[in-house]
């Protein structure tokens, strides 16, 4: 990776990138918020506000596919060089990046049924969500290392 | 009471005394403790993160950055008491501030809530 005036720059592996793209398409994966507004809260006094953040979650659902379909579409956004391809990113665009991964990983997981352990499921015949969500994870640590410099 | 009343003239000496003394009126304290106290702040509502199986470290220091533009430091100590005693306190706002501040965790895929502060 290298990182100059604000922009990244990663370095590929064919099969990288394959993997990326495979995780990416899978979005959405899940609907609805990760949990409620409020644990607490009057529910009647709430339900309103849930609906709110229901909605709000939607719409950047909908955004990010429209960013996403545009991103992977995108002639030269993979440049091809001797060793793979190179991805170049905006500060911005690895944050959008990282959500995206992040709402596919989350998703998964509550497809899954929320568990505390990924392992198990592995033997219980979900090996295709589990390695989706590895990858996903693989990805969001590189652009976070990334990132890390910048922000200390 | 100050005791027996041996003549007269001490008698009257108490009686007068004490009917200077007495309170002419009850004392005020119940309308005291009728009175909420002036200037307390609004409890409002507290934005926790709950620790969850899913989300990355890092990527819940990174977040913390982001929605609230913290130094990595801070973010860091709210993120390892999230992963440590299974939630942080991450601030105290007005409703409107907190459900903001939840909008924004979540939109990252953070187990935020906002509670009624005490």
């Amino acid at each position: 990776m290298e990182a100059k005036d604000g922009l990244f720059v990663f370095h590929l592996a064919k099969r990288e990138r394959a993997l990326l793209t495979h995780v990416l398409k899978m979005f959405p994966v899940g609907s609805g918020p990760v949990a409620p507004l409020s644990k607490s809260g009057d529910e009647q006094k709430l339900a309103e506000h849930e609906r709110s953040l229901e909605e709000a979650l939607a719409e950047q659902r909908t955004e990010h596919k429209r960013l996403l379909d545009a991103f992977l579409g995108e002639q030269g956004r993979f440049a091809e060089d001797k060793s793979g391809f190179r991805l170049r990113l905006t500060t911005a665009q690895m944050d959008w990046l990282l959500r995206v991964l992040n709402e596919v990983r989350v998703g998964l997981w509550m497809k899954l049924g929320r568990p505390e352990e990924l392992a198990p499921l592995v033997l219980a015949g979900q090996l295709d969500s589990v390695v989706a969500m590895e990858i996903c994870a693989l990805f969001q640590s590189r652009l976070l290392a990334a990132l890390g410099g910048r922000q200390e | 009471m100050a005791g027996v009343i041996e003549n007269s003239a001490g008698a009257s000496y108490l009686v007068r005394v004490a009917t200077t003394i007495e309170p002419p009126v009850a004392p005020d304290i119940i309308r005291e403790e009728k009175t909420k106290p002036k200037g307390r702040l609004d409890p409002g509502f507290l934005v926790i993160c709950w620790n969850d199986p899913v989300n990355l470290m890092d990527f819940v220091t990174h977040v913390f950055q982001q929605v609230f533009a913290w130094k990595k430091e801070k973010a860091e100590f709210h993120m390892l008491q999230v992963h440590n005693q299974g939630k942080s306190v991450l601030t105290r706002e007005t409703m409107e501030r907190a459900e903001f501040y939840v909008h924004e965790l979540q939109k990252y895929q953070l187990h935020a809530t906002m509670e009624p502060g005490e």
